[in-house]
Order: C-alpha cells, then sequence, then structure tokens
C-alpha cells in the first residue's frame, strides 16, 4: 500500500516536513517543560527570600495578636508579589494571622506532620475557590512562641507567560513547516534530476546502440554509483551481443566451406556427362564435405544444449587414471602416428564425482590438440597430481611441444571457433570448438581450465577438479 | 524415465545381435585369410600376422560385415563404443584402419581391405569386379 502522492519528489518532500515538523514539535515541548521548570524554581526562591524577610517583619502585639510591621515591595520579584499569599498557624492549627489577599480563604488546612521543618521545600496546591498556588512552609518562633508560617504565590502568571511563549513558539512552527516544506521540495527535485537525465538517456540505448554509456557525473556518490553499475551491465549486454554476432558469422562461415565446396564439386560433374565410377568419386567427394558438416553441427547442438542448461550431467564416480587410460587408448595412436611419444606423470589414484563422457570428451580435445599442435616426433607429457590449493583437488596437465600460443590469442583459445592460425586449410584443425567444449564441461563440474607457456616454447593446458 | 527415440532402440538391439555373433563364431575366412576369434590369431597364406586388440576387433568386425561397407559411424558405434563422433575419433578411425590394411594387405598382392571414399571401407574379394 502506499499512500499520498505519487511521484518520489511528492513523498519525499512530504516526509521531510513530517519529520521537521515532529522534530520541532519535541524541541518546542521541551523547551517550554524547561521554561516551566525554571520559572517554577525562580518563584521558590523568591518565596524562600520573602519569607525570611516576612519572618522578620512579624511580631507579637501586645494583646498577643500577631501583627505584620508593613507591606514589603522592594522585592525584585515585585511583579509576582502581587498575588502574594500569607497565613501563619499555630502549632494546634488555629490561624493566627491571614493576609488580606487571601479573602478569607485558608492555605492548605491543618498543617501535617513534620511540615515546615526541613528547608523550603516548595509544593503544589489548588486552594478551595481554584486558584492554583506554589507554597511554602517554615516553623519559626516569634518572641519565644512557635508558629508555622505559610507563604504562597499564585501561579497564573507564570503559566500565562508560559503559554505566551508556547503560543509563539507554535506560530513559528507552523511558518517553519510551510519554509520546509518548500525547501524540501528544491532539495529532493535537485537530487532527483539527474536520475531524470539516466532515465532519459537509458531510454535512448536501443540494441543498435549499445555502446552508449549514461553520463556520471559524480563517480563517488549513490546516483554515480548506479550510473556506473547501469554503464557495467551495459557493456555486459554490448559484449555478449558481440559475442552472439561473432557466433554467427563464425558459423555462417563455417558452414559455407563446406557447403562452397560441394556446389563446385556438383557444378563441375554436372558440366559433362561422367562415367559411373567418376560420379562415385563426386558423390563420394560431397558425402565426406556432408560429413564434416554433420560432426559440426552435432557439435554446436552439443553446445547449445549445454548453454540452454539442457544437458543433464550423468555424475558417477571413477579414478581418473582409469579415464586417461581409456582416453590415450583411443587417440594414442594419432600420437604414435606421428612418431610422438607420451609420457606420464601419475601421482596417487584420485577419484572424481562427474559425467565420465563429458569429462572424457574434455580430456580428448585436450589431448587431441596436443598431438596436433606438436611437431612429428614431438612429446608430450600428461601430468596428474594433487593440488594444494584448492585442497582436495587434482590437476590433470597436457604440456605439448608444439609451437606455443601467442600472448594475445591466450584468453581467446576457449573462445568458441576461435583459432591461433587462421589457416582454415588444415583439415586436421576441426572447427575450433573443442577447447570451448572442454571448458564448458569442466567449469560445469565446479573445475577449472586453463593455459599456461611450457618452460619450453610449448604449450601447457591444466584442469583442476575437484576430488571425490 | 528418459524418453528414447525407437530408432535408437531398433539399432541397439541390432547390434546387440551382431555382438552376440563373434562368441559363436570361432573361424572365419576370406580368401587366404583365416581368423581364429578363440585364439586370437590371424594369419594370411599361412604366415601369422602380428595384430593389436583394437586391430584384432576391427577386423572381427569387417569379417562379420564381409561384402558390406562398414562407415565410420558403424565403427564409431561398434567398435569404439562410443556415444557422440567428433572429428578426433574419424582421424583415430581412419589411422587405425589404414594400419590395418598394411598388415593385411601390404605385403600381398590381392587386396582386401578397400576404402569406399567418403563412405568407409569394406572387406572383400576383389574376384567380383
Amino acid at each position: 500500500m502506499r499512500f499520498g502522492p505519487k511521484s518520489l519528489r511528492g513523498r519525499l518532500t512530504l516526509w521531510h516536513v513530517f519529520a521537521f515538523g515532529i522534530v520541532l514539535f519535541v524541541y518546542i515541548g521541551c523547551a517550554t517543560l524547561l521554561q516551566y521548570w525554571q520559572l517554577t524554581r525562580q518563584l521558590n526562591h523568591a518565596e524562600i527570600q520573602d519569607m525570611v524577610t516576612v519572618e522578620g517583619l512579624l511580631y507579637l502585639s501586645p494583646a498577643g495578636e500577631l501583627r505584620l510591621h508593613q507591606e514589603y515591595f522592594n522585592n525584585p520579584q515585585a511583579h509576582l508579589l502581587i498575588d502574594r499569599l500569607l497565613e501563619v498557624r499555630t502549632p494546634d492549627g488555629k490561624v493566627a494571622f491571614s493576609s488580606d489577599q487571601l479573602h478569607g480563604r485558608t492555605l492548605g488546612g491543618l498543617p501535617f506532620q513534620g511540615e515546615g521543618q526541613s528547608g523550603f521545600n516548595g509544593r503544589k496546591l489548588r486552594l478551595g475557590d481554584g486558584t492554583n498556588v506554589y507554597l511554602i512552609s517554615h516553623a519559626h518562633q516569634i518572641q519565644g512562641r512557635p508558629f508555622l508560617i505559610r507563604l504562597a504565590y499564585s501561579t497564573g502568571p507564570l503559566i500565562g507567560q508560559v503559554k505566551v511563549s508556547l503560543g509563539i513558539l507554535l506560530v513559528v512552527l507552523l511558518f517553519a513547516l510551510v519554509a520546509a516544506g518548500f525547501a524540501g521540495h528544491r532539495f529532493v527535485s535537485q537530487v532527483l534530476s539527474p536520475l531524470e537525465v539516466m532515465a532519459r538517456r537509458t531510454d535512448q540505448i536501443t540494441a543498435s546502440r549499445l555502446h552508449d554509456r549514461i553520463p556520471v557525473e559524480c563517480p563517488d556518490d549513490e546516483l554515480g554509483h548506479m550510473a556506473m553499475v547501469l554503464n557495467g551491465l551495459l557493456q555486459r549486454l554490448e559484449e555478449s551481443f558481440e559475442k552472439l554476432k561473432l557466433f554467427t558469422s563464425d558459423v555462417s562461415h563455417e558452414l559455407r566451406t563446406p557447403l562452397a565446396s560441394i556446389r563446385s564439386v556438383e557444378e563441375v560433374s554436372l558440366q559433362r556427362a561422367l562415367s559411373p565410377e567418376q560420379y562415385q568419386q563426386v558423390i563420394a567427394s560431397m558425402l565426406e564435405e556432408v560429413n564434416q558438416l554433420t560432426n559440426m553441427v552435432n557439435t554446436m547442438l552439443t553446445i547449445g544444449r549445454a548453454d540452454a542448461g539442457q544437458l543433464e550431467l550423468h555424475q558417477t564416480v571413477f579414478s581418473l587414471n582409469d579415464l586417461l587410460k581409456d582416453v590415450i587408448g583411443v587417440v594414442g595412436i594419432l600420437a604414435e602416428e606421428k612418431e610422438q611419444t607420451i609420457h606420464m606423470a601419475i601421482e596417487g589414484n584420485p577419484y572424481v564425482q562427474a559425467d565420465r563422457s563429458l569429462l572424457r570428451l574434455a580430456i580428448l580435445n585436450i589431448l587431441d590438440n596436443a598431438i596436433q599442435y606438436s611437431p612429428s616426433g614431438g612429446s608430450i607429457s600428461v601430468r596428474l597430481k594433487y593440488m594444494e590449493s584448492p585442497s582436495h583437488s587434482v590437476e590433470l596437465s597436457v604440456e605439448d611441444d608444439g609451437p606455443g600460443i601467442p600472448e594475445q590469442s591466450r584468453e581467446k583459445v576457449f573462445d568458441r571457433f576461435y583459432r591461433v592460425e587462421k589457416d582454415r586449410s588444415r583439415e586436421a584443425s576441426g572447427a575450433g570448438l573443442g577447447l570451448a567444449i572442454a571448458k564448458w564441461a569442466v567449469e560445469a563440474h565446479g573445475g577449472k581450465i586453463g593455459f599456461r607457456p611450457s618452460a619450453g616454447k610449448g604449450s601447457i593446458f591444466y584442469m583442476q577438479l575437484p576430488r571425490a | 524415465m528418459k524418453p528414447f527415440a525407437f530408432p535408437e532402440l531398433l539399432a541397439r538391439i541390432r547390434s546387440l545381435f551382431r555382438r552376440g555373433h563373434p562368441a559363436a563364431t570361432v573361424q572365419m575366412h576370406i580368401a587366404d585369410l583365416s581368423f581364429d576369434s578363440n585364439g586370437r590369431s590371424v594369419s594370411r597364406a599361412g604366415k601369422l600376422l602380428d595384430l593389436t586388440s583394437r586391430e584384432f576387433d576391427l577386423l572381427e568386425y569387417f569379417l562379420i560385415n564381409q561384402g558390406s561397407v562398414v562407415s565410420r559411424e558403424m565403427l564409431v558405434r561398434d567398435v569404439w563404443k562410443e556415444t557422440m563422433r567428433y572429428t578426433s575419433l574419424d582421424n583415430v578411425i581412419d589411422v587405425q584402419v589404414g594400419r590395418l590394411r598394411r598388415k593385411i594387405d601390404a605385403a600381398f598382392s590381392t587386396k582386401l581391405l578397400h576404402t569406399v571414399r567418403g563412405v568407409g571401407s569394406v572387406l572383400r574379394e576383389e574376384s567380383h569386379e
């Protein structure tokens, strides 16, 4: 549920005003209480002074009546004295003296136990006619006889003063809130204006204009951060679009070459009549190209299914050594044919949990590459060893003594259709998908695949896999 | 249960039948070549040939399919028993078939293992064209 205005600006302004109002209101409350407390203290102070004075002025007449020498007006708090009330009682509670201003009212009935014995502590009292007063009591001896003197000031003027300043503060509050509304609106508008610019720019970016970027004004603030995050997203989008474009053009190219050769064979053979043997030759050579095409399309379908996450992993636990022997049993003959030697350096007997046929394909592709790119009579080293970090994993590496991979190609060798030599005439080099499949297979098992140059000029391809 | 392709099932059954045969076959012949699957020995014109086990399996498969063309596809499935066909395996097969040909044909004037371009190879006596 959302209340209030629809725009973020409106909501923020409203919140601003609301929060500002609460803060000011609390502030005004505190200030008023403080003022009341201070005025009460002043009142108490004045009463204590007044009490001392009054005690000096009280005397007993010869007839035994209690009298006040004279009215006393030079008190600094004179304006508060207007309502000064004075009452004196004998210890048994009889009223011995009552000032004129009391007009016959009493200041709080019979004295309670211990009244006036300790200090001049004040207390609030409500008189019979509803007047609120602040009262102090003091036990005092006049000419040897004990009396209880009560002195009270009406709190009316004090409350009035507090009310006036509270009123002023509330009016100020009203103006402050209006001002806060305007200022908040302006402030929020200013803060949000880059957001609007960003929205407008983002709106203009389409698939064909992915290279556009959102302007970043202050890279350190939140909006700048957001702009950079969006730019990062655009960057990644652009890269994957580029990859897709490249992939499409590569696929087209790879498919075009065999298609073109089929076409030319057909065209040549149809130019004149041929003998059945010659036709057989023609059809056979076309079939070879079709084979090539079929293999490539199959591989691409596998990759496509892998990309779409449709390739299930049928995981089993098996010995990596056995798998390695199996793979070398298959492709070893290609190395033999080129009189290459395969050296094996195997440490322990690590087991892995993986999709055997997928991992097999990965190792096959890497070994096949090593055999292809090593010269005749060269040597290939296959190493299997436990790793220290990440622990509980195993590294399989294949080192060849081929031409190596130039610096600028190292990152791309695992890309689809990427070939270090752009020489497409090499029949053996396949479609450039082998390493891409190997990478996918290894990563699907939570492993890592990579390349590093060997001590000689050859290459080392390694895969690191978690052990079972 | 995973859905399966009916043609694939048929192919698998067929290959089982094919595989079922050689166990019973003890000896096979073509021209002057004799093949003993129990003793795992092959000789031609009385001379014992030294074959690796893969070459032996390959020859056995060719013998069973005597006279008909054996494609790479068939070899991938029945001799190498791979589930997937890929370019390097095609190379492996070509090399392996080439070696077998050298061993059984090189020293003899009558060639038995013939390449059918684009399709595969066939084991037959050249007597009939």
